[in-house]
C-alpha cells in the first residue's frame, strides 16, 4: 500500500504537480487499483513472448532535415534559432 | 575553512600554490583517528565509463545528417530526434556494424539478443524524456583490452559495450544582471554513441590515460570514429585510494573509503589532469581521518580542479523498461562475418618487422592511426631514421604547438627529410 | 484536385477541429468525407489528443495513415474528440467537452474514439479512423451501434499516432457497414519503413459472407459475471444467428482473462508515463515559464496541462516501473501477457474465431462511472485482443434498453480478413 507521502514522491519522480487536496483522493484511487494489480501474483512464473520480428533496420542514409522555420513553428520562445527552455543551473 | 583540494587553511590565508597540492600531515596531537599519514599501503582505483560518437552519416534513430558542427542551432532535425509527439526511432544499421566491430576488436562475446531501453529522466536536452539507451540486454560484454601498465603489460577488462543515442546541446544563458534561462540546440540529438565500461582495473591517473590512448586508437583505426571532432569523446571516471589488495578481496559495493565519480571530462588530457586532482584532493580527506561517501563531481578544465556536483544524479530512478518502439536485435552470426582490419597491437609486430624500427618508436607511430599512415607514406629508404624524425621530432614540434599531423603534408615532409 | 465543403451542425460535439473545405482527389476514396481522431498527426492541423498540453499544436507532417488517406483521395474534413490521450472509456476526459452519443444524447459514446464513432454514427461523415489501444474503438462502435474494427498489431502504421501505449495500439477503420471498414482496410493497411513495428501484410479482401463450416469459440468469461445479463442475451442471439447460417459454436474456456486487465493497465500505464515525458512547453504546446527553474517548470507545465484521468495514469506508470517494483508489476505482466497470448494460440487450433459482448453493458449515463477502478473494468472484454495483438471487430447487433449493443468477434493474428467476413456474415444475416 502507498502512503499519501509515498504517492507524492511519485508525484515527484514523474514530474507532475499535485495539489494537496488532490494527494488525498489520488492516494485513494491509486491504492485501490493497486490492489487490483495484486493478482498479477499468482501469475506463474515464465518468461514473457520471445520476440518474433528481430533485426529492423535502416540504411545509414542521410534524409532531408525539417526546415527551420518548421522547427521553431510551435513555439513560442525562441532565441538566435534555439529553444527556450527553464534555467537548470 | 577547507578549499577544493581539501586543504584546510585559517580564513584569510590563501594557497600560493596549484590548487592540487598535497597537504602536509597534521601534527600528532591534533591529528583525528581514523587519519591516514601513510599511503604506500593503498592503491588508485580507477574506472571509466567512455561514450564516443560513432561516425556514421546519419543519426542513429533516423536519417538527419550528422555534420552538425559548423551549421546553425536545430538545422538538422526531424520530427523523430525533435521528439515531436507521434514520431517513431528507426535502427541504424551502419551504427549497430560499428559497435560490433568495436565489440569484436575488444574480445567481447556478442549478446545472443540484445533490446534497447528507456532511460527515463527529465531536462530539457533530452526532449523526449527518456533517452533510448540499452540496459540489461546490451550489445556486448566481458571483453578486454592491454595496454602498458605501471609494471609492463597489462590487460584491462571491458565490462560492456553498448549503444545510445547523445542528448542536444545546451547553452546556459543570463546570469548575474538578469534572469538565468536555457537555449537548447537540437542538432547533436539522435547521434549514436557507442558507450564502453572498464572494470575498475586501472591504478594511476597514468595509466587511464593510457588506456584512453588505446581505445581512441583502436576505435580511429575501426574506421568508426573521429577523434579531432569536438565534443566526440566524454568520460565519466570513479576513483578511490584503498588498501592495497582490497579490491580484489572485498569485491565492489562494500563499505570501503568511498569512491567518488568525476563526470563529462571532455577531453583526453582532461581525463589525466582530472584524476591526478583527485588523487590528492582524496588523499587529503583521507589525511583529515575523513571519508569520502559516494560522490559525484565535475572537472573545471580551465582551473585544472573537480568541484563537487549539486546534481540530484545519485537519487535517480530511471525506471528502465525495453523500448517499444524497437526490436530486438539478434546479430551474433552478422558480428562473425565482421572481417577487423589491421589494429594498433597487430601494426605495431609489423613496424618492428617491416621496418626494423625500436618498440618505443613503433609504439609511439602506431598510437595514432593518422601517425601511422603518415610514418608509412613517408618511410622511404631510411624507416629507421624516418622513425626518428617523426615520432621523435616531429611529433614533438607538433604537440608543443597544439596541432595535429593532418596539418602537415607527406610529400613536403618526405622532400625535407631527403635534402 | 477537387474540394468538398463541410459544414455541418456538430450537436454532439464529436468534432475538436473541422475544415470548411477539404481537397479531395481520384482514388479509392475520392470523394468520401473522412473524420480523423485527434491523437493522429495532421500536417498543418491542429492536433491535441483533447489535451490542454497540446492546445495550438500543429504538426509539421502527417501521419502515414494520413498521406495513405490522401493519396486515396479521401477528404479529410476534421479532427475528432476523444478521452485525453487516449485515456477513458467515455470520451469524459476531454479538456474539450464531452461528446454525445446520438443514440442517445444524455449518454456517453464511449471512448476514446468517441467523437470518431458519433461523427460515423451520426451520418456527419462516412467513414472516420480510430485508435485502439485497450477497446477504444471497439467500444464506441459498440455504444454508438456501428462498425470497428482493431487491426492485427502491426498491420497499419503508427507513425504519427501521437503514442499512448506503444506495445498495445492500432489506428483502425470505423464506418457503418463492414464493406466500408474493407474498403478502409485496404487503404490502411501495409509496410512503413518509418515504423520499426510495422509489418508487410497488405489488406486486399472483399468481405465474404459465407460461415458455413466455420467453428466459433465462445469463451465462458465472456458470458460471465460482470456482463449484464440482457446484454449477454442479446449477443447470444447473434451468435446463434451465426450458427444458423452454418457455423458450428464450441464453448471454450481462457483462464488467463484473470489476469488480463491487471496486465493491461500494468503494461500501458507504464509507456504512457514515459510517452507523455515528452510534454515540457519547450518545442510546443503551450510554453513552460522560463522565470522558474526547470523542475519546477516542468511540474507546473504538466499539472496544468494533464487532466485528472492522465496524471492518474502517469503516476501509476511511474509507480509500477520504479526502483523494487519492476518484477512484481512490469516484468509480470508480460508473462500474463504471454500466457494470454498462448491461451488464444490454443483456442485457434480448435475454432477459427472466437465471439462474444464487445461490451459489459450498454452506453453509460454521463457521470455514471466516476470510480476509475470500475471504468477500468469495463474494459475486460476487449483488452485481450490488445494484449495478444489479434485482430478483432465490434459489428452492432441489436438492443437492449433500446441502447446498441455490439457483437465482438476475434481472429487469429493476421486474419483480419476472416474476423470480418464473419462479421459480414452476421451483417448480412441480421438484415442491416
Amino acid at each position: 500500500m502507498v502512503s499519501e507521502r509515498d504517492v507524492q514522491h511519485i508525484a515527484e519522480l514523474a514530474d507532475i504537480g499535485i495539489d494537496k487536496e488532490e494527494l488525498e483522493e489520488f492516494t485513494g484511487r491509486i491504492n485501490e487499483i493497486l490492489t487490483y494489480f495484486d493478482i498479477l501474483d499468482k501469475v506463474p512464473l515464465g518468461e514473457p513472448k520471445k520476440a518474433d520480428l528481430v533485426n529492423i533496420f535502416r540504411e545509414d542514409v542521410v534524409e532531408s532535415s525539417l526546415h527551420h522555420d518548421e522547427v521553431l513553428a510551435n513555439t513560442h520562445a525562441a532565441e538566435d534559432g534555439f529553444f527556450r527552455a527553464p534555467r537548470v543551473m | 575553512m577547507t578549499d577544493n583540494a581539501g586543504i584546510s587553511r585559517p580564513a584569510g590565508q590563501e594557497s600560493r600554490q596549484w590548487p592540487g597540492e598535497e597537504a602536509p600531515p597534521l601534527p600528532q596531537e591534533i591529528r583525528p583517528a581514523g587519519a591516514i599519514t601513510d599511503f604506500s599501503d593503498d592503491e588508485v582505483i580507477i574506472g571509466l565509463e567512455i561514450h564516443c560518437q560513432l561516425d556514421t552519416k546519419t543519426k542513429l534513430f533516423c536519417g538527419c545528417s550528422t555534420d552538425y558542427r559548423d551549421d546553425s542551432p536545430n538545422t538538422h532535425t526531424c520530427p523523430v530526434c525533435l521528439g515531436l509527439p507521434g514520431s517513431l526511432p528507426r535502427v541504424n544499421k551502419k551504427a549497430i556494424e560499428y559497435a560490433l566491430r568495436v565489440g569484436k576488436a575488444l574480445n567481447c562475446t556478442i549478446s545472443g539478443e540484445s533490446e534497447f531501453a528507456r532511460k527515463n529522466y527529465f531536462y530539457p536536452d533530452l526532449n523526449k524524456g527518456f533517452q533510448i539507451t540499452q540496459y540489461d540486454k546490451p550489445l556486448a560484454v566481458q571483453g578486454s583490452l592491454d595496454i602498458e601498465g605501471e609494471d609492463g603489460e597489462k590487460r584491462v577488462r571491458i565490462t560492456r559495450v553498448h549503444v545510445e543515442e547523445d542528448p542536444g546541446r545546451l547553452v546556459h544563458k543570463g546570469g548575474a544582471d538578469r534572469p538565468k534561462y536555457t537555449l537548447v540546440d537540437y542538432n547533436r540529438a539522435g547521434i549514436p554513441l557507442i558507450e564502453i565500461v572498464t572494470e575498475p582495473d586501472l591504478r594511476s591517473p597514468k595509466e587511464a590515460r593510457r588506456f584512453l590512448n588505446k581505445l581512441r586508437a583502436t576505435l580511429e583505426y575501426l574506421g568508426v570514429f573521429d577523434s579531432e571532432k569536438e565534443g566526440s569523446l566524454r568520460v565519466d571516471a570513479n576513483i578511490s585510494i584503498q588498501p592495497r589488495g582490497w579490491f580484489e578481496r572485498e569485491g565492489k559495493g562494500k563499505a570501503d573509503r568511498g569512491r567518488a565519480e568525476v563526470k563529462n571530462i571532455s577531453s583526453y588530457k582532461g581525463v589525466e589532469k582530472a584524476l591526478t586532482f583527485e588523487v590528492t584532493r582524496q588523499k587529503n580527506v583521507l589525511r583529515r581521518g575523513q571519508r569520502l561517501g559516494t560522490e559525484t563531481r565535475h572537472f573545471v578544465e580551465t582551473r585544472g580542479v573537480t568541484t563537487s556536483s549539486r546534481s540530484k544524479e545519485m537519487e535517480q530512478d530511471y525506471r528502465y523498461f525495453p523500448e517499444p518502439d524497437l526490436r530486438p536485435l539478434r546479430v551474433c552470426s552478422w558480428a562473425e562475418e565482421i572481417v577487423l582490419p589491421e589494429l594498433p597491437d597487430a601494426r605495431r609486430a609489423r613496424f618492428l618487422t617491416q621496418y626494423g624500427c625500436s618498440p618505443n618508436h613503433a609504439r609511439t607511430l602506431t598510437g595514432d592511426l593518422r601517425v601511422a599512415e603518415f610514418y608509412e607514406q613517408v618511410a622511404g629508404t631510411e624507416p629507421v631514421l624516418t622513425a626518428t624524425w617523426v615520432a621523435d621530432t616531429l611529433l614533438g614540434e607538433l604537440n608543443y604547438r597544439d596541432m595535429v599531423i593532418s596539418r602537415v603534408s607527406p610529400n613536403w615532409f618526405r622532400e625535407l627529410s631527403c635534402s | 484536385m477537387a474540394t468538398i465543403s463541410f459544414s455541418l451542425d456538430d450537436r454532439y460535439n464529436a468534432f475538436i477541429t473541422t475544415l470548411a473545405e477539404a481537397d479531395t482527389g481520384p482514388g479509392p476514396l475520392s470523394g468520401i468525407p473522412i473524420a480523423v481522431k485527434d491523437n493522429i498527426s495532421t500536417r498543418g492541423i491542429p492536433t491535441t489528443c483533447a489535451s490542454r498540453i497540446l492546445e495550438g499544436y500543429v504538426p509539421p507532417y502527417d501521419a502515414h495513415v494520413v498521406t495513405l488517406l490522401k493519396n486515396a483521395g479521401a477528404a479529410i474534413v476534421g479532427k475528432t474528440n476523444m478521452d485525453e490521450f487516449g485515456m477513458g472509456t467515455t470520451t469524459e476526459n476531454s479538456a474539450f467537452g464531452p461528446t454525445k452519443n446520438p443514440a442517445d444524447p444524455t449518454r456517453v459514446p464511449g471512448g476514446s474514439s468517441g467523437g470518431s464513432a458519433a461523427a460515423v454514427a451520426s451520418g456527419m461523415v462516412r467513414m472516420a479512423l480510430g485508435t485502439d489501444t485497450g477497446g477504444s474503438i471497439r467500444c464506441p462502435a459498440a455504444f454508438c451501434g456501428i462498425v470497428g474494427h482493431k487491426p492485427t498489431y502491426g498491420r497499419v502504421s503508427r507513425y504519427g499516432l501521437v503514442a499512448y501505449a506503444n506495445s498495445l495500439e492500432q489506428i483502425g477503420p470505423m464506418a457503418r457497414s463492414v464493406a466500408d471498414i474493407s474498403l478502409l482496410m485496404k487503404v490502411l493497411a501495409g509496410h512503413d519503413p518509418r515504423d520499426s513495428t510495422s509489418v508487410n501484410c497488405p489488406y486486399s479482401h472483399i468481405p465474404d459472407p459465407d460461415v458455413s463450416g466455420l467453428k466459433i469459440g465462445v469463451p465462458e468469461e465472456f458470458f460471465g459475471e460482470g456482463v449484464d445479463p440482457r446484454v449477454a442475451s442479446v449477443v447470444w442471439d447473434a451468435i446463434s444467428l451465426l450458427e444458423r447460417k452454418g457455423a458450428a459454436l464450441i464453448t471454450c474456456r481462457m483462464p488467463s482473462m484473470a489476469y488480463a486487465l491487471a496486465a493491461y493497465y500494468v503494461t500501458c500505464t507504464s509507456e504512457a508515463g514515459s510517452n507523455l515525458a515528452r510534454f515540457d512547453g519547450v518545442r510546443y504546446g503551450p510554453p513552460a515559464d522560463t522565470k522558474l527553474p526547470w523542475h519546477e517548470a516542468f511540474q507546473q507545465r504538466r499539472r496544468d496541462g494533464f487532466g485528472t484521468e492522465v496524471k492518474r495514469r502517469i503516476m501509476l506508470g511511474t509507480f509500477v516501473l520504479s526502483s523494487g517494483y519492476y518484477g512484481k508489476y512490469y516484468a509480470k505482466a508480460q508473462v500474463a501477457r504471454r500466457q494470454v497470448r498462448e491461451d488464444f494460440e490454443r483456442l485457434f487450433s480448435t475454432v477459427d474465431v472466437i465471439a462474444g459482448p464487445t461490451m459489459p453493458t450498454v452506453a453509460f449515463r454521463f457521470g455514471e462511472k466516476t470510480d476509475p477502478l470500475s471504468m477500468y473494468l469495463s474494459d475486460i472484454l476487449t483488452v485481450p485482443a490488445n494484449l495478444a495483438g489479434i485482430p478483432a471487430i465490434s459489428v452492432p447487433c441489436g438492443t437492449s434498453e433500446g441502447l446498441p449493443v455490439g457483437l465482438q468477434i476475434m481472429g487469429p493474428q493476421f486474419a483480419d480478413e476472416r474476423v470480418i467476413d464473419v462479421a459480414a456474415a452476421f451483417e448480412q444475416g441480421s438484415g442491416r
